[in-house]
């Protein structure tokens, strides 16, 4: 077994492991980057889902929860979720950090809003640009707008975008700002090394403190060691858990898991929309309880969120030019639990959805369902499993008696958080406000794990907020 | 001795470089055949009357993309996905296989490959789409049959999409759709 030592190890390169690393190399300090997946450069990325789904998503895109009724997207890859997500930078809603600081995470939020700040100026976000937006959004903005509601356009790192609507499946183009373009090279810029396809079997604790990471690299798994004087785990929810508890760190460890999940609701109009040949998310409608996103995906990801079996589906497909599609997006509670299963060998999410949960989303649907009707929908297609529609907005009200379970329609999450809550308060949580896992003061946790809820947003924005506001915190401590 | 070490002792042994034993890819194909009318009948096959796929005025002219996508084609196209994710949670997948052929057996059938076309589309039509209990398990595998039919370039022209490589205004910064990834 080999052995290599640095000043910093961080692992993962996601929206927190890349901030983290690039403000510990930018800070003179040797970095050594751990990444369970592959470093794919936007030269290397295609245009094709089926080549680029397996690459880019954790377990190829095939994590559902225990029970088998969500599905939880996660990327596996340099720059983690950031390379495969639409870089959505929203701050989080002014009620979250109190509500975390009941908790007793204690982050300063005058200093978080400069790391906000900091992120969103290096990233250069900017409201979505009009040129990129989809004929099916701007449908349902309109739709909105004649009701009386207020959609806002969201704000985005994309860079020169080009709109062609793959962000999902990384940037060909080069131009998202995600941390693949971003913070990952500017910590190389600095000297830190990414360990790609390396995976981490555990942290050695040795008297009150992490002395190195055990890992396998490539598909021989060659195994080797890295001690640092410093660690920061930042795997991303579920993740950062299990690696935890397989080293044998467990108090509350994977609980108080959250997610923002959803469903998706699909309209069909008379004429074509072109909706997939556009910026995927350019605009929301914030709601009681929900948040909507109409959006649109490549075929492949189209024909999976796309409802209907055999003919039925088949005949939606061939409308796609024609179909608009929008999710109801809700905050769930922190009620899920990362376990490392004995019965099934590796980690797993337990998770359902509550009855508010679903309340919620119900809720989402129908305000979905009115401003696609409003935009001249011709019909909705619910996202039951069964093939239901609604034709008209007299019959809006049949959500409440098909969307009740979610082992009856289809539910996802892109967004899990919590598992290693921060809280100063050690019987509650897993890291204290200063990032340091309670008992082990140079193992730090630095990534949505931490959330002791839901951020009720997208995360990205906050998660490398965060690691902006920890990285000075953590190197001070070294 | 986890579900999985005692699954995969149980279970027949792929060749050399797959992950799909023989009788699970069959099954996989057979059940593609079932979930997709466009290709148990070959990709040629026109629209259903009454709803046509316009074409959009945006594609550049391409290499012809001719040939039928198989059910056969399915299967190959889903064991190539699993092996490029690596995915830890593949012999999940062949579990999942597994179940869809055998559980026929309950209602007295016989195993899922070896029922007509027919007979299958019964099946989906009766226990899949409601999903209650065990069929709600064999109904996942609706997701990968998608996968491997709808994430090959074949279907593309025949559902309306135009894939990015293709659109007429990325023409001058074609991005990388034409490059292989390397394995």
């Amino acid at each position: 077994m080999t052995s290599e030592t640095c000043d910093v190890c961080v692992i993962g390169s996601g929206a927190g492991g890349s901030v983290i690393a690039c403000r510990a190399a930018q800070a003179g300090r040797s970095v050594v980057v751990i990444e369970r997946g592959p470093y794919l450069r936007a030269a290397q990325m295609n245009d094709s889902e089926i080549e680029m789904i397996p690459r880019l998503y954790k377990d190829g895109g095939l994590h559902m929860n225990s029970g088998l009724d969500m599905f939880i997207l996660q990327g596996t890859c340099v720059g983690g979720s950031t390379t495969l997500s639409n870089m959505v930078m929203m701050r989080a809603p002014e009620a979250v950090l109190p509500a975390w600081r009941s908790f007793g995470a204690e982050l300063d939020p005058a200093a978080m809003a400069r790391s906000y700040d900091t992120i969103e100026r290096e990233l250069g976000t900017a409201e979505s640009d009009p040129t990129t937006h989809s004929g099916s959004t701007r449908r349902f903005v309109a739709g909105a707008r004649s009701l009386g509601l207020s959609p806002r356009r969201m704000r985005k790192a994309l860079g020169a975008c080009r709109g062609c609507g793959n962000c999902n499946i990384g940037c060909a183009f080069d131009t998202k700002r995600s941390a693949l373009a971003t913070y990952v090279p500017w910590a190389e810029r600095h000297g830190a090394r990414i360990l790609a396809d390396t995976e981490v079997d555990r942290i050695e604790i040795r008297r009150g403190r992490a002395a190195a990471v055990h890992v396998r690299t490539g598909h021989g798994g060659e195994r080797s060691r890295i001690v640092a004087k410093q660690f920061v785990v930042a795997g991303g929810a579920i993740n950062s858990s299990a690696l935890l508890l397989r080293s044998g760190i467990r108090k509350n460890v994977g609980s108080r898991v959250s997610f923002n999940a959803g469903s998706m609701m699909v309209a069909e109009f008379d004429e074509p929309l072109d909706g997939y040949d556009a910026d995927q998310m350019t605009w929301f409608l914030p709601g009681d309880g929900f948040i909507i996103e109409p959006t649109h995906n490549p075929l492949m990801s189209a024909a999976l969120t796309t409802p209907g079996w055999l003919d039925e589906h088949e005949r939606l497909m061939r409308r796609q030019r024609h179909l608009a599609y929008a999710g109801s997006l809700i905050s769930t509670g922190p009620t899920g639990r990362v376990v490392q299963s004995p019965f099934w060998g590796h980690e797993e999410t337990r998770f359902r959805a509550s009855p508010d949960d679903v309340a919620a989303l119900r809720r989402g649907l129908k305000v979905i369902s009115e401003v696609f009707f409003a935009a001249g929908a011709r019909r909705l297609i619910l996202p039951t499993h069964r093939f239901r529609t609604i034709e008209s907005a007299s019959a809006i009200d049949t959500i409440d008696e098909h969307v009740v379970s979610t082992r009856h329609f289809s539910f996802g999450s892109a967004h899990p958080q919590g598992g290693n809550a921060m809280s100063s308060d050690a019987s509650v949580g897993v890291v204290g406000s200063d990032f340091a896992v309670h008992g082990l003061e140079n193992l730090f946790v630095c990534d949505a794990s931490i959330f002791p809820s839901s951020v009720t947003v997208n995360p990205i924005s906050t998660v490398m907020a965060i690691a902006d506001y920890a990285a000075p915190r953590i190197l001070a401590r070294a | 001795m986890t579900l999985q070490s005692f699954l995969l002792r149980l279970l027949p042994l792929p060749q050399p470089g797959r992950v799909l034993a023989d009788g699970e890819w069959r099954t996989l194909a057979r059940i593609a055949e079932a979930l997709l009318p466009t290709v148990a009948c070959g990709v040629a096959c026109g629209a259903p009357s009454g709803v046509s796929g316009s074409v959009p005025p945006t594609v550049l002219p391409g290499p012809s993309r001719e040939g039928g996508l198989s059910p056969e084609d399915v299967a190959d196209n889903v064991e190539r996905f699993l092996i490029r994710g690596r995915s830890k949670r593949a012999w999940r997948v062949r579990g999942l296989l597994q179940l869809v052929e055998w559980t026929p057996l309950l209602r007295g059938e016989r195993p899922l490959s070896r029922m007509t076309l027919d007979r299958r589309r019964r099946l989906v039509e009766a226990r899949y789409i409601d999903g209650r209990g065990v069929w709600g398990i064999c109904a996942k595998v609706r997701y990968l049959v998608l996968m491997g039919a709808y994430g090959d370039a074949r279907l593309h022209a025949t559902m309306s999409y135009v894939p990015v490589s293709q659109r007429v205004r990325f023409a001058q910064a074609r991005p990388n759709g034409a490059q292989a990834v390397a394995p």
